[in-house]
């Protein structure tokens, strides 16, 4: 348990200062995303971009897309902001395994005598890469909700949501038009506050549960090949719209809370601890019999 | 030149990076087939009932318009799109610093003059790249060709196949679809061995492979999302705009936003080809050893 403890602690210490570099090109991104999302707010509902909740900035970078309906010539519009910051969180916990039990690893796991304890550790460090990327996303709306002297709740006004999904085009649905005519004000105040704090818990397993297949495939096949099977697992969900990806939860904008026949949160919930507690395990079943001497420098 | 081409184009060729994104591309193309297949057949179920009454097109999705560059609303195809990029980097753009780091280079160096071996390896990049979208290009076209009827495309049946009148060479997809599959064949080949020489440059700024490969692709998937942001805004308040830029977007018959033009073409291949020449000239001189 000590070894174990030990291990956690070298992880922590080093996976995250080595990626670091990785975790301040995330803070970029969510920035950049932030900033493109903030604009559309600002021209189409100027009254809301002045006062952003802490709620409402985190929707401005998971808000994704609506359900896609492939009918009567619609494009698949892909929620690219949503998406470079899920990719830019992919590549940040994409090698720092692999790359260590290439180099000091594999002696680490012969000294400390458990190859689980290395693999547990490799997890527990996943899941706390997943979580400071959220943190980052939520630090950086705290920090954009202070300045605008938003509030600092997890309540949004649905006329942000709607802004959202008209994005810049003016004519593109019936919800925009209306806030093209100045008639949001009207309609935003008149529907209720929604709180996306659930949604964003979701989200969050979600996402760690979609880290940890990632960083399976990364020790075992290549770290590219993991980032590879994130991208299409992102790209899937966005485009079908069933609950069974985790992917989904991650989308916002398709949660029960912002979407009348959305996805349930509880679902999401147990397919993320569902995903997560499969990959820990089928990763722990597969490194039990690679061969640790064959890893040393294969993909330096 | 040749003997040092030869050699980094079997390099090329022989490597498992290649034949494991080769794999999954040629996967990705042939499901993309399936999902053209099965989309035609549902709708071919749909229009029968309403052939006596109406004017409808039952060949609207055709082997055309259910070819990998022109399914833009299918799943696949689109994935297979954002896909590529990476592939395409991984398949050879990592070898440079490879080369450099395990020594190869250098016994390479005390035989040929650098540039000429920079030159074969970039050419060799180049070509790895093409063949990795033109080989599952090739894989699906055969497949839909073979079950799908080659009905030339008509214009009024855009909104089933989302191939619009403003969509890029959309004169030639409606009225010469066989050179326009030839034009897009060689337009992909050349964008794609462009993004692998551009990623094989990059390789001299960087020393880890997944950052190699990783980085440049979300780097140009932000510039996507940033240009296209831009040119919608400015598009909805002026009237024009520059269109697609990004590679992800050219190597497909229209963007997801909006529509491309040469000049998105030709800004895309400038951009590839200064990155892919200014990196190795300005690196030249730095010491391999």
């Amino acid at each position: 348990m000590r070894g174990f403890a030990r291990l956690l602690m070298c992880d922590v210490r080093y996976g995250v200062a080595a990626m670091f570099p990785r975790l301040v090109f995330v803070a970029c991104i969510v920035a950049m995303a932030f900033f493109v999302a903030w604009v559309k707010v600002f021209i189409r509902l100027p009254e809301a971009a002045g006062d952003l909740s802490f709620g409402e900035c985190m929707l401005l970078i998971w808000y994704g897309m609506m359900p896609y309906s492939p009918d009567n010539g619609n494009l698949f519009l892909f929620p690219m902001a949503w998406f470079c910051v899920l990719v830019a969180a992919a590549f940040a916990v994409a090698d720092y395994p692999s790359r260590d039990l290439e180099g000091m690893g594999s002696t680490v796991v012969v000294v400390s005598g458990s190859r689980w304890a290395w693999w547990l550790s490799k997890c527990l460090w996943v899941v706390l890469m997943g979580l400071i990327v959220v943190g980052i996303t939520m630090a950086f709306s705290l920090v954009v909700a202070l300045v605008c002297q938003g509030s600092l709740s997890l309540a949004v006004r649905p006329g942000v949501a709607c802004v959202l999904e008209a994005g810049f085009n003016f004519e593109i649905q019936d919800a925009s038009r209306l806030i093209q005519e100045g008639e949001v004000a009207a309609v935003a105040s008149a529907l209720p506050s929604l709180d996306i704090a659930p949604a964003i818990g979701v989200a969050t397993l979600c996402l760690v549960a979609i880290l940890l297949v990632q960083t399976v495939l990364s020790v075992h096949l290549h770290p590219v090949l993991g980032i590879a099977a994130t991208i299409a697992v992102l790209f899937l969900s966005a485009y079908f719209f069933v609950p069974w990806l985790p992917g989904e939860y991650m989308l916002l904008a398709r949660s029960g809370v912002l979407l009348d026949e959305g996805l349930n949160l509880n679902v999401g919930v147990l397919l993320g601890v569902g995903i997560s507690v499969i990959a820990v395990a089928v990763g722990d079943l597969v490194f039990n019999r690679i061969d640790l001497v064959g890893k040393r420098g294969e993909n330096r | 030149m040749r003997p040092l081409f030869k050699l980094e184009m079997h390099r090329a060729l022989h490597c498992w990076t290649f034949w494991a994104c080769l794999g999954v591309s040629v996967v990705l193309a042939v499901i993309g087939a399936a999902e053209g297949i099965w989309k035609y057949f549902e709708r071919h179920g749909i229009t029968d009932m309403y052939l006596e009454t109406s004017f409808i097109n039952q060949y609207a999705l055709n082997a055309f318009t259910q070819w990998l560059p022109n399914a833009v609303m299918s799943a696949t195809p689109n994935l297979f799109f954002f896909a590529m990029p990476l592939l395409i980097g991984l398949a050879y753009g990592w070898s440079w610093r490879s080369d450099i780091s395990d020594g190869y280079a250098v016994s390479v160096l005390v035989r040929a003059s650098r540039k000429e071996w920079e030159r074969a390896k970039a050419c060799a990049a180049f070509i790895s790249g093409g063949l990795l979208i033109m080989v599952p290009m090739l894989v699906n076209l055969a497949i839909v060709f073979c079950v799908l009827p080659a009905e030339t495309p008509i214009v009024v049946d855009a909104m089933w196949n989302g191939v619009w009148g403003d969509a890029f060479l959309s004169e030639m997809f409606y009225s010469r679809p066989v050179t326009y599959m030839a034009v897009r064949f060689v337009l992909d080949f050349v964008l794609a061995g462009l993004w692998a020489t551009a990623v094989l440059a990059l390789s001299r700024c960087m020393r880890n492979k997944v950052v190699i490969v990783v980085l440049p692709y979300i780097v140009m998937l932000l510039f996507k999302y940033v240009s296209s942001s831009l040119g919608e805004l400015v598009f909805n308040i002026t009237g024009a705009s520059w269109g697609a830029l990004a590679i992800v977007d050219l190597l497909r018959v229209r963007a997801d936003f909006g529509e491309y033009t040469w000049v998105g073409v030709v800004f895309c291949a400038v951009v590839l080809l200064v990155i892919s020449w200014l990196i190795p000239t300005a690196t030249r001189k730095r010491d391999v050893l």
